[in-house]
């Protein structure tokens, strides 16, 4: 089997091909950086790699690091180079150090659809004749062009031709030329080029001098004195030169390939995204939209709607199976347990499909990066970066792939502290709890909801605040973010995000929650020596009591509310159908009050996430102990603001 | 009589059919190439992420 | 004449690149991104606090801090 590697600049639509070539649903965005991992398919019997996008082969960031080392280690049998056709120049540049590589490459010109828009015209026969490589122009998102792709990689595979090699000016391809020559060059690792390993020489790259035995001494000599002749010539260092060399090449290529007329300026929705007033309001607003369309407005409706179907399904049920003499451990299961744990969370289902819906609007529109840009200022005074902003929006759908997302951020504290204060953001699957709570103990209260979102903010500031000011260093570190363009979401990306992420909601439901729903069930309906008993001295009473003691001064020390918030470590939905098992949603009021209620909720926002986001802390944190340190932390801050809104509310009530 | 027999080991079935198909799916997408996969144990990483190295 | 950075340009304002004045990683970072010799910059817009600042260069739109535009010197 052959390998194909997809390589690109961040956001140039490598994924969105990876998905039309292999028909999966892989993660879609419109900012660069929404993959971080590397991702596998099969597109006519040949595996193929979808990489995290690359300005060039020097990465910065850790996902950056996963494709330099993909290309440079694995020898992909075909280097498909996806280009945004509207910013041909820069990926050209890329383009120059992928055909040194000595791998096949194929040039994917996507974007085709925007090209005539944009008033770009380009004649792929010519950039085809000036790399020395196949060029296909296609586009991912529309479907056009796939076909001629596909023959395309076919014939690349079979004849295994190599692209040209950019050449430099004279000055320095002479000492090129040289080095290439001399014996000591045949030490290079299999696979590389000649050519590559004389210019990583002239470098002084040291990841690749650290590879190479030490070359004897009139080659270094030589080697020395050619770095000093090109530095004095051209009056830089040489690393910059070969820069600049490339983005010469890539220019040329550019030039004669590709026709830009002016493009008419017409209004955009960027002067009121980013102005100088509007910008915040309108940012805040938006997120209301959000939270209000999908959990206000559609959840006012469908969570009635479907709260009834379920008490009345299981009623007739329970009846049903009364009139058929069923045994009451076998309709208990079915009817107290997985149907009250089950439906009291697909109860959320049309909400959170709503929620989803929008939040993948917002990514593929070209508003996440301009969100970054102008809260970067905001965000540096806590100790976090403008690219932080992005985890904690996607962190309203869900943790896990928003703690993946501060993979991009470049310095390492500030990914470690997004990493921490991601999961302060309320997730959808918290959501069913506070719905849960609020209907119930504060009907009418709108204003309630929108209060414990800007508690997770504030719970997102002060650890940042605290962070910053406990940091030494202070060190500040670059943020550089390309902002890519406005643009319609596609259809096709919105509808597939949104089903993926609320079919998975639905999955969730039918497996943790079931069988977390059938345990509960079972540990609340049974004593140690497996008589069936009364609620009050069951196994899970016992085993509850163990730890709500501690939640006591809290205000929900009863067993009832400890268990819910343990099976709400597997999944934090579970906290509903746990509650409706044990409790029974319609008698929350005989154990909750309205400042427990509130407690409860502000433990649930902010201690610790479920098992799923805890994996992924760990994987990007990358230390048992850092991830003890910030579930601890989380859990601590939770527990201390619980305690504090149960007395300020007492207080004022 | 019988209807109550048959209607408990309906009941039952449908229980264990439920329980089986969950189990079966966690199993499946425990297995499965993606990052919700990586558990914090030894070797549990998906590929992607043991080839980041960010798994451990 | 005094040297010019490019965080002192103002909205609509142009430039090209003259030098890059920074530590090693950064300066191979900004020269990556298309800052190299003569290339021309223009400042579309700045951020609602005033930093971090939009420039256009290549045909494509960059977000980045004044304190990174500082290292960028001007003719
Ligand atoms: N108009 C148009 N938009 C496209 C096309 N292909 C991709 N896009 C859009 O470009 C954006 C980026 O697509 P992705 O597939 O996430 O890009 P990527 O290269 O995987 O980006 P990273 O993972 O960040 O490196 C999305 O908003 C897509 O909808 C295309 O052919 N035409
Ligand atoms: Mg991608």
């Amino acid at each position: 089997m052959q390998t194909i590697a997809l390589i690109g600049n961040p956001n140039c639509g490598k994924t969105t091909l990876f998905n039309t070539l292999t028909g999966t649903t892989a993660y879609v965005g419109n900012w660069p950086g929404v993959t971080v991992e590397k991702k596998e398919g099969l597109v006519n019997g040949h595996r193929i790699l979808d990489l995290p996008g690359i300005y060039s082969l020097s990465p910065y960031s850790p996902e950056e690091k996963l494709s330099r080392r993909y290309i440079l280690d694995e020898q992909p049998d075909l280097i498909i180079d996806v280009i945004d056709a509207t910013n041909l120049e820069r990926s050209l540049y890329l383009t120059t150090q992928l055909a040194e590589l000595g791998r096949p490459l194929l040039l994917a010109l996507n974007m085709e659809d925007l090209l005539e828009k944009e008033g770009i015209r380009i004649d792929a026969r010519r950039l085809s004749q000036m790399t020395g490589c196949p060029v296909v122009q296609i586009s991912a998102s529309k479907g056009t062009g796939i076909n001629a792709l596909l023959e395309e990689i076919e014939r690349s595979l079979e004849q295994k031709k190599l692209p040209m090699q950019p050449l430099f000016s004279n000055f320095i391809e002479r000492y090129i030329t040289t080095i290439i020559e001399d014996d000591y060059l045949h030490q290079i690792p299999k696979g590389r080029q000649m050519r590559w390993a004389a210019i990583k020489l002239l470098e002084a790259d040291e990841l690749f001098l650290s590879s190479m035995p030490a070359p004897p001494q009139a080659f270094q000599t030589y080697i020395e004195q050619a770095r000093k002749e090109l530095v004095e010539h051209y009056d830089d260092d040489v690393q910059a030169i070969i820069i600049d060399q490339r983005y010469k090449v890539a220019e040329h290529i550019a030039k004669d390939c590709q026709v830009r007329t002016k493009k008419a300026k017409q209004f955009n929705f960027d002067n009121l995204a980013t102005s100088k007033f509007g910008a915040i309001p309108l940012f805040i607003a938006i997120m209301a939209a959000v939270f209000y369309l999908s959990i206000g407005l559609v959840g006012g409706y469908t969570t009635g709607w479907l709260e009834s179907f379920f008490a009345f399904a299981s009623v007739h049920i329970q009846t049903l199976a009364d009139a058929m003499q069923v045994h009451p451990l076998l309709s208990g299961i079915l009817v107290d347990g997985i149907i009250a744990g089950v439906g009291a969370v697909l109860t959320f289902v049309p909400q959170l499909f709503v929620l989803f819906l929008l939040l993948s609007i917002l990514e593929d529109c070209g508003y996440m990066a301009r969100i970054a840009f102008i809260m970067d200022r905001l965000m540096r005074s806590m100790g976090l970066s403008g690219k932080s902003i992005i985890p904690l929006v996607i962190g309203t759908g869900c943790s896990v792939p928003a703690i993946m997302s501060s993979r991009t951020i470049e310095h390492q504290k500030q990914r470690e502290l997004t990493v921490i204060v991601t999961p302060f953001i309320p997730c959808g699957a918290k959501m069913p709890v506070f719905a849960l709570m609020l209907t119930y103990f504060f009907p009418g209260k709108w204003f309630i909801a929108p209060l414990i979102y800007l508690l997770g903010i504030l719970a997102v500031i002060i650890t940042g605040l605290l962070a910053r000011a406990l940091d030494k260093h202070k060190e500040t570190n670059a943020f550089i973010l390309e902002l890519p363009r406005y643009q319609i979401p596609a259809a096709k990306n919105v509808w597939l995000q949104t089903k993926d992420r609320t079919l998975g909601f639905i999955q969730k439901a039918g497996t943790i929650i079931l069988l977390s729903s059938v345990i509960i069930y079972l540990l609340s309906s049974y004593s140690f020596t497996l008589q069936a008993v009364d609620a009050e001295s069951s196994m899970l009473a016992i085993l509850g009591r163990l730890i709500s003691p501690l939640l006591a001064p809290l205000g929900f020390g009863f067993w009832q509310a400890s268990v819910a918030l343990l099976t709400g470590i597997a999944a934090k939905e579970s906290i509903v159908s746990t509650l409706s098992v044990t409790i029974g949603t319609a008698s929350l009021g005989s154990f909750f009050t309205p400042d427990t209620a509130l407690s409860y909720m502000t433990f649930i926002l902010l201690s610790s996430p479920c098992i799923a986001a805890i994996s992924a802390m760990f994987k990007e944190l990358g230390s048992k102990r850092k991830l003890l340190f910030a579930v601890l932390w989380q859990t601590g801050f939770a527990y201390v603001a619980a305690l504090i809104i149960r007395s300020a509310t007492l207080l004022l009530l | 009589m019988y209807t109550a027999i048959i209607s408990n080991i309906i009941v039952a079935l449908i229980i264990l059919l439920l329980i089986g198909s969950a189990i079966r799916t966690l199993h499946r997408q425990s297995k499965e190439e993606s990052c919700a996969s990586c558990g914090t144990k030894k070797n549990s990483a998906c590929k992607g992420c043991k080839f980041a190295d960010s798994c451990h | 004449m005094m040297q010019m950075t490019m965080d002192e340009l103002t909205v609509g304002q142009k430039g090209a690149v003259k030098a890059i004045n920074a530590p090693k990683q950064l300066k191979r970072r900004l020269m990556d991104m298309g800052f190299t010799k003569g290339v021309g910059v223009e400042v579309v817009k700045l951020a609602p606090m005033g930093d971090p600042m939009e420039v256009s260069l290549r045909g494509y739109h960059l977000c980045l801090r004044k304190a990174e535009a500082r290292a960028i010197e001007l003719r």
